[in-house]
């Protein structure tokens, strides 16, 4: 402990955590505002600006697209991840770390250069503005969380608790449904949840292979806010948000955040 | 001649280049019988439960029970129950439920498995808890939860791994007798693995002691005890003091003691004799053993209830055990110790 | 049966990850004309100090970034790591959860505290203590500030994962044994904490030489990064060879930094 006296010591750790958490208490002030321009502080409280978004058809689409895009993603990845961390968690085979290393490698890649090249293997394919391209890039770096929680749900398995489902009459894939999948539940839920929001927040791919036809709502955000900065996209703002702290509590609840976003050191 | 219930023949177990987990072990087993494979960790006993089981594939050998061949039999079709150290049981899914699992794979019709599920939670006095959930039962009503699970299904052969391990003493000794009582109303035929010998001892009908993947001795309780087969097994289960020595026409002389006189009678040559503890005593005044040796108290450990001393001897040390009476000894005495001719065990020599 | 599962995960990898990385390589290897394999671009971005004013801009601001995040990482990380309050759990959530919201909510957060108009700008013209507002957005100081807030949680995490291993009898110890606080401090934390401090380095580092977003909303068309220039080569100009070259760059530039880091964890790892 440093020589700083604890009030002191408090008030830095509250300081940085205001600091931390400033733009989103800022945008949730602002969204309650009534002037259209940026200023602060806001000149009224009103609902005004959430009226006007959910009835903008514009950001009803992006919204309506993110969410069913980051549902499309969650499932694919939970359908890809899940077979995988099966495999994955039984060590002692030839290859295992190579492929261990190969399913968290996107994880590594940052997503600028991941954009990059998306957008050159689309293009020449026709798939350049679809959401079949943003769905494909997503579920790709969405994997290694997906493996990640599920590998740690498997992990906490009980083996025996297999086995004895097995020496008393259950086939293995029995087994893997009736005892395995149930058990694994809150890594399943956490990974599905996971992935559902990084696609539900992901700008910068969508900002790549996007053009007339892909919008989602941070892109929306993203191109309404390069030229105009009105309170209205607070509003949106503000349930893109809301929208992720639920999503987030529910991986809280179930398998705890810390454990879930901590990068692999190399 | 009938054959066996179950007879394992020759099983080899082996991991890459390492020595064989499962040297060569083979036993038989009748029916309504309780075999203990009893051994210290790694030496292989688990490994041949897991593979009866059908979770370990053996090398080599081969497995017959109730008149068939087992290996050909994937795990789930082995009609097997199996008790593991963990309990094993199903935290999603409430006891009546984890009980009934192996009726519910076997297609038994919903309202005959309640009926058989409550007569085997009955049995093992958990008739109320049906309703509950995994988490709220104690470490033993889990284990008897298990229990009921495997016999529930009318198994040809129930398997138990290191069953008792989980649980605190008290509770042990209760549960151990409690698997025995069981095991005997339902005639089941049954295998258990443990470390501990004063459980195989309590327990097993035959014991089998292992040692480094290889069966050393198989028996009942008492030849096992009384009749060691080898060093290890002597040592394993018992223990006591070993004395070297040379025999010649019938007389063993072990050096430091002399001539030691006893029923049994020792081949030519090198020989190993057994002393157990319990079977070696202070002299007291007047009294006169067959046999008597004069050596200088080392250590004495009490227990309440016990004393076990360690008595030098010439290059020997002798251990003492006797129940705590009168004075105790102390360490710097001088002690007498006698014995009888029935009181000296001679293990056999290894044969290559 | 192994490969059958694996298969589906390898193939969506195969398709959206790998080979994008390899026709990333490819189309940087194109010529500008014609087919076949030319290094030409390279050798037109690396002999032009455009681009390694570029890259000397991205490095500098990704250093700043870097340090200034974990300068105010470690007090959060230290009191994360030692506090017994029994809000621990909801303040460790609080500390992270940021990174689960979208990066662009986040900057424009920002632009509208920093702005001339905005939040810090009207409390000090209000408290009197300016008289026309501070040039904090649209300029290189408000990218600064945005990107540190916005990449301060992983260096949370990096130095909290450090701090795993320090225990209240670590310090207990060492004061009985004589070692005032600052003694303990820097014989005891600081040697436990650092690689942890190292990782948050690194991680805040790579993660802001990447950055696109941030720049480009908050540098208001003055702030030049990697990030932004490959934004406006594949979208704007369309020069896909030049994109995928800057790309490769900054892949390259990632890899070396974090194979730096790997000697250095090990070389501290091993020492006393």
């Amino acid at each position: 402990m440093t020589s700083l006296p604890r009030a002191a010591w408090r008030i830095l750790i509250a300081g940085i955590y205001l600091f931390l958490l400033a733009p989103l208490l800022v945008v949730l002030v602002m969204s309650f505002d009534t002037k259209p321009y940026l200023a602060f502080p806001p000149a009224g409280v009103s609902l005004a600006s959430y009226a006007a978004v959910l009835a903008n058809a514009d950001f009803a689409q992006a919204a309506g697209a993110s969410v069913l895009v980051g549902a499309v993603v969650a499932l694919l990845a939970l359908g890809v991840g899940v077979p995988a961390s099966l495999v994955l968690t039984r060590p002692g085979w030839r290859g295992h770390a190579a492929t261990s290393g190969l399913f968290l490698s996107p994880l590594l890649v940052p997503h600028i250069v991941l954009a990059v090249g998306i957008l050159l293997v689309l293009a020449p394919i026709g798939l350049l503005d679809s959401y079949s391209g943003l769905i494909l890039a997503h579920v790709a770096i969405t994997i290694p969380y997906v493996i990640r929680t599920v590998s740690l749900s498997l992990g906490g398995i009980d083996r025996a608790c297999e086995e004895a489902a097995r020496v008393h009459g259950a086939s293995a894939f029995t087994t893997f449904a009736r005892v395995t999948l149930p058990l694994a539940a809150p890594g399943l839920i956490a990974g599905g949840a996971i992935a559902f929001l990084v696609s539900f927040d992901e700008a910068v791919i969508a900002l790549f292979i996007a053009n007339s036809h892909v919008n989602t709502l941070p892109l929306a955000i993203f191109r309404y806010i390069e030229f105009r900065t009105d309170p209205q996209i607070a509003a949106l703002s503000v349930l893109l948000i809301l929208g992720s702290v639920l999503v987030m509590l529910a991986i809280e609840r179930v398998l705890g955040l810390r454990r879930v976003l901590e990068r692999p050191a190399k | 001649m009938t054959d066996p219930y179950v007879a394992a023949r020759d099983l080899v177990k082996r991991y890459g280049t390492l020595p064989p987990a499962v040297d060569h072990a083979s036993f038989t087993l009748e029916r309504g019988e309780m075999l203990a494979l009893l051994g210290p960790s790694g030496c292989g006993k688990t490994t041949i439960l897991r593979m009866i089981a059908g979770l370990v594939t053996p090398t080599s050998g081969s497995i017959r029970v109730a008149g068939q061949d087992v290996s050909a039999l994937p795990v789930h079709r082995r009609n097997m129950g199996m008790v593991f150290q963990s309990y094993a049981l199903l935290p999603h899914l409430s006891v009546a439920d984890n009980v009934g699992f192996g009726l519910a794979m076997r297609g038994i019709p919903r309202a005959e498995r309640r009926r058989r599920v409550q007569a085997a939670l009955d049995l093992v006095k958990l008739g109320d808890k049906g309703g509950r959930r995994i988490t709220q039962l104690s470490g033993g009503q889990q284990q008897r939860a298990a229990i009921a699970r495997s016999l529930v299904i009318e198994p040809s052969l129930l398997l138990l791994d290191e069953p008792l391990s989980n649980l605190d003493a008290t509770l042990r000794d209760e549960l151990r007798g409690e698997i025995r009582d069981l095991q005997r109303r339902t005639g089941t035929t049954a295998i258990f693995v443990t470390h501990d010998q004063s459980e195989a001892l309590a327990a097993a009908d035959r014991i089998a002691v292992m040692s480094a993947g290889r069966i050393e001795q198989i028996g009942a309780p008492t030849d096992i005890f009384e009749r060691p087969a080898t060093r290890f097994v002597a040592g394993f289960i018992g223990g006591g003091t070993f004395l070297d020595g040379v025999a010649h026409e019938g007389i063993a002389e072990i050096p430091g003691i002399g001539p030691i006189r006893m029923t049994a009678v020792p081949p030519d040559g090198a020989v190993t004799l057994l002393l157990r503890p319990h079977r070696v005593e202070f002299v007291a005044p007047g009294a006169m053993p067959a046999n008597v040796a004069d050596g200088i108290v080392e250590s004495v450990v009490y227990t309440g209830e016990r004393v076990s001393t360690q008595v030098r001897v010439g290059e020997h040390r002798v251990t003492v055990n006797g129940f705590a009476r009168g004075q105790q000894k102390l360490p710097g005495d001088a002690a007498r110790l006698g014995w009888g001719e029935d009181d000296v065990v001679v293990i056999p020599r290894p044969t290559a | 049966m192994r490969l059958a599962l694996l298969l589906p995960g390898l193939a969506f990898l195969a398709v959206g990850f790998v080979l994008p990385l390899l026709w990333l390589l490819r189309i940087s290897l194109a010529p500008q004309t014609g087919d076949g394999l030319e290094a030409q671009t390279y050798a037109a971005v690396l002999g032009d100090p455009f681009y390694w004013r570029l890259a000397g801009n991205t490095l500098l601001l990704g250093a700043i970034v870097a340090v200034i995040a974990v300068l105010l990482a470690v007090p959060v990380g230290l009191f994360l790591a030692r506090t017994t309050s029994r809000w621990r759990g909801v303040l460790v959530s609080l500390a992270i959860a940021p990174l689960l919201t979208s990066t662009v909510v986040r900057t424009y957060g920002w632009m509208v505290i920093l702005s001339d108009r905005g939040l810090v700008n009207v409390t000090l013209r209000a408290a009197g203590l300016i008289a026309r507002p501070l040039p904090l957005a649209n300029n290189l100081t408000g990218s600064v500030i945005a990107m540190v807030e916005i990449l301060m949680p992983y260096a949370i995490l990096s130095v909290l994962s450090g701090l795993g291993r320090l225990q209240p009898a670590h310090e207990e110890a060492a004061a009985l044994h004589g070692a005032n606080r600052l003694r303990v401090f820097t014989r005891v934390i600081l040697p436990l904490a650092l690689p942890g401090i190292l990782t948050a380095l690194l991680l805040v580092f790579v993660l802001a030489i990447s950055s696109f977003i941030t720049p480009r909303l908050m540098g208001g068309g003055r702030v030049f990064v990697f990030g932004t220039e490959i934004y406006n080569e594949a979208t704007v100009t369309l020069n896909w060879p030049l994109a995928a070259t800057l790309a490769m760059l900054l892949l390259a530039a990632f890899a070396i930094v974090i194979t730096l880091y790997g000697r250095l964890a090990a070389h501290l790892s091993n020492a006393p």
